[in-house]
């Protein structure tokens, strides 16, 4: 499975991947990497994260 | 099938920019051999074993390539291994493996290029992927 890390990724190597590298893995690996938030499959766009704005006022 | 589809894993990542893959298996006999056999060789089955090999082009910003293979084989730590398309439905071989030969080859203008050998140990899968 290719896939493209959406976070630093540690591999179980010890290797430290950082994110937007693309590359490929074992199915199981990607699928692991996918649900914990910490990679997309290639050519998906990676999750929007909407930030709350707080607008102070004085 | 096209050869190219099929590629070697080592720790859940492929070995990028590879150019070859291969496995091998084999099993050793016992000759049992007697005075009996009718002057014919008598086998029995023994180990089997096998080894994957990989080739590839050498870059330094792999995502799986010699820095890591230079870390498995210097620790003399075992290593997951797999030769499989990771395709739904087709076969691959699986098993815990040894670095047992790494070499970089570096030509006169020429792709530097290296090849492994991953000496399997334990029990080898055979199986289908999911």
């Amino acid at each position: 499975m290719k896939i493209t890390l959406t976070k630093k990724v540690t591999f179980p190597s010890g290797k430290k991947l950082a994110k937007g590298l693309t590359l490929e893995v074992v199915n199981e690996y990607g699928r692991e990497l996918i649900e914990a938030g910490k990679a997309v499959e290639y050519g998906a766009e990676a999750p929007q994260v909407i930030e709350e704005q707080i607008n102070k006022l004085d | 099938m096209n050869g190219t589809l099929l590629g070697v894993y080592a720790g859940s990542t492929l070995i990028a920019h590879a150019t070859e893959g291969s496995i091998s298996l084999s099993m050793d006999t016992r000759d049992a051999t007697t005075k009996s056999s009718s002057g014919t060789r008598d086998l029995l089955e023994a180990t089997k074993s096998g080894t994957i090999s990989v080739s590839a082009l050498y870059a330094e910003d792999a995502a799986y390539g010699v820095e890591d293979l230079m870390t498995a084989w210097s620790g003399r730590s075992t290593l997951t291994v797999k030769f499989s398309t990771e395709v739904s439905g087709d076969h691959y071989w699986e098993a815990s493996a040894y670095v047992t030969s790494l070499e970089v080859n570096a030509g006169m203008e020429d792709n530097v290029t290296y090849s492994a050998t991953f000496e399997l140990t334990g029990a080898i899968t055979y199986s289908t992927v999911a």
